[in-house]
């Protein structure tokens, strides 16, 4: 595994970065155990409406949709089946807490 | 035979196209044999005399398990085969069929047809793209580019009107919806950005009209439409039809039915298809705003919006259009034709558009964040997306463990900084000397080049050693060169109408 300098990415003073533990597999979130399908579009989408303003939500989803709508295309069949579901929600909490907040 | 020059192919998922260049300089779309300006992409096997048939003849007549649809979609999938009389055919395979019929009866009127440039959605992926020159080769033809789709048109829209300025080229099609923006000054093209949406198209619109009449005549007749793929087939065609004269009218009568549960009379609107497919829409606009976001533009901004492809003639998409710009959206001429007409003219004047990278190519590497001391694996951009090309850019890491005596590069394809969401094309491993510490720092470089090749080179500076690659996915799906010859040998043989 090939290690980037760290200054490079966030301008600090420099000195490199200490090396790093060999990285294990990202381990997945309670939450991400349970198939999409099975939540709701909110909750798929991390989103909580009482909380968040129509702008941020709009914000939220419209970064869930640059990632799932470019993972439709990727070479992983689970993944672009994983986007397809993600999609959904994202254009459901869109309809209801963007556009149908204007 | 004289040979035919500046040849632009549109291998689309609903329809295809050839067009080629007049000696006067504009193109002119090229009849098949049939006397069509557009062939429809379907191919039908027929079981008596083992003769592929291409589009309109496949498409309107036989057995639906023998006659295969949209096969564009999954021009990027290795495991989806066509099963036909024990026989596996590939979507690269058919797409070949598809450019025969094409190359064979064009050559009748323009000469024989060997050079082309055949396009592809801007989101098509590397194992796409070659499964696409890959077709291109079993039918006999010498692909000389990819080109995206919304490039080629932008270019036939700048070659027949007088413009200047920033255009986004919107193209909806049968599968697929492309985004570009570009600018425009006279004949010069300069890409900036390309966004692309899968399995969002014409023929998604269709299945989600299936689904309303499928749904609608349960209602009325407590019963299923369709129990078999023939019926479905059939339902499906119905739909096609029933939105096209959605698009003139407001509403219209179909009647639909089967053999075992009799007819119903069912009454569509205009107002129950667009909010059946309000979904999709939705999408459509939110790639628009991704977009303009990319390169932080607002509307305001675009000069002209371009609508290209079949499905931009549904109303509900250009008022969508409309009120997001503005502006009312334009088109020239035949929305189906013009991707091809333009693939033509870039075949003789590639030299004069500038193109972006289509994808994010880097490496995974182990970023450490200072504040936290937290290291994990992300995707490490080096070359981003939509970077005007040919290009070329470095980055440089330092080795992670001390005794390291191969580095190993793994070459990414996306955006995400999360690995998980990127695809993994191809690998450079450098052999370097043993007993070094950690730390020490190497060198990646890649180019990209208006071939939309990519080239990767790693350098390691303790040592001096460098070691460069052309990236040529090899994963699964991706025939050799004697596959190629095989199979292109077979297809010759094989009698296509």
């Amino acid at each position: 595994m090939i290690k980037k300098f760290f200054s490079l990415m966030r301008g600090d003073s420099g000195k490199p970065a200490a090396p790093a533990k060999k990285a294990a597999t990202p381990a997945r979130s309670a939450a991400a155990t349970k198939p999409a399908a099975a939540r709701s579009p909110e909750a798929v989408c991390g989103i909580d409406p009482k909380k968040m303003s129509p702008d941020e939500i709009r914000k939220r989803l419209a970064e869930l949709f640059r990632r799932h709508n470019a993972a439709e295309a990727s070479l992983n069949p689970e993944l672009r089946e994983e986007a397809r579901v993600m999609l959904d929600a994202i254009v459901i909490c869109r309809q209801k807490y963007v556009d149908g907040a204007k | 035979m004289a040979q035919a020059k500046y040849v632009g192919i549109d291998l689309g998922t609903s329809t295809s196209a050839l067009a080629h260049v007049r000696p006067d300089g504009n193109p002119e779309i090229v009849p098949n044999a049939d006397g069509e300006r557009l062939t429809p992409s379907v191919v039908y096997f027929d079981k008596f005399e083992g003769i592929k048939l291409v589009g309109s003849a496949a498409r309107d007549g036989g057995d639906p398990e023998r006659t295969v649809h949209f096969i564009k979609k999954h021009m990027d999938d290795p495991g989806h085969t066509i099963d036909i009389d024990g026989q596996k055919w590939t979507p690269t395979e058919i797409s070949a069929m598809i450019l025969s019929k094409l190359k064979r009866d064009c050559a009748q009127i323009v000469g024989a047809i060997r050079d082309v440039v055949i396009t592809v959605p801007a989101n098509f992926n590397e194992l796409a793209r070659k499964a696409t020159v890959t077709a291109g080769k079993l039918a006999g033809l010498n692909v000389t580019r990819i080109v995206n789709e919304p490039t080629a048109a932008a270019l036939f829209y700048a070659h027949t009107q007088s413009i200047s300025g920033r255009v986004m080229v919107y193209d909806l099609g049968g599968g697929t919806l492309d985004i570009t923006i570009l600018e425009v000054d006279g004949d010069r093209i300069d890409i900036l950005l390309s966004e692309g949406a899968r399995h969002l198209g014409g023929s998604d619109f269709d299945e989600v009209l299936l689904e309303l009449l499928a749904e609608e005549y349960r209602k009325k007749n407590k019963a299923e439409l369709y129990l078999n793929e023939r019926q479905r087939r059939r339902v499906l065609a119905m739909g096609e039809e029933a939105k096209k004269m959605l698009s003139k009218l407001q509403q219209i009568s179909e009647t639909i039915g089967n053999d075992t549960d009799g007819i119903a009379r069912i009454d569509l609107t205009r107002d129950m298809f667009e909010a059946a497919i309000s979904r999709l829409l939705t999408r459509t606009v939110m790639l628009v705003e991704q977009a303009l976001d990319s390169i932080d533009l607002k509307p305001a901004d675009i000069d002209h919006v371009l609508l290209v492809g079949g499905s931009t003639r549904i109303p509900k998409v250009k008022e969508l259009l409309e009120k997001q710009f503005g502006k009312p959206p334009v088109s020239c001429g035949n929305v189906d034709e013009c991707v091809a007409l333009g693939a033509a003219l870039f075949a003789q004047r590639a030299r004069r558009v500038s193109e972006v990278c289509n994808h994010s190519y880097g490496t995974l590497a182990i970023i450490e964040d200072a504040r936290t001391g937290q290291a994990k694996v992300q995707n490490s951009i080096v070359i981003p997306k939509n970077t005007p090309i040919p290009c070329s850019m470095s980055q440089t890491y330092i080795t992670s463990e001390d005794n390291e005596e191969l580095i190993e590069v793994e070459i990414t394809q996306g955006e995400d900084p999360d690995p998980r969401y990127v695809d993994i094309v191809g690998k450079i491993s450098l052999e370097v000397p043993p007993g070094r510490p950690a730390g020490c720092p190497v060198t990646v470089t890649y180019s990209y080049d208006e071939n939309q090749r990519v080239r990767v080179q790693v350098y390691d500076a303790e040592s001096g050693l460098r070691k460069d690659v052309a990236i040529e996915y090899r994963g699964e799906g991706v025939l050799t060169d004697e596959d190629i010859e095989r199979k292109s040998a077979y297809l010759k043989q094989i009698k296509i109408a």
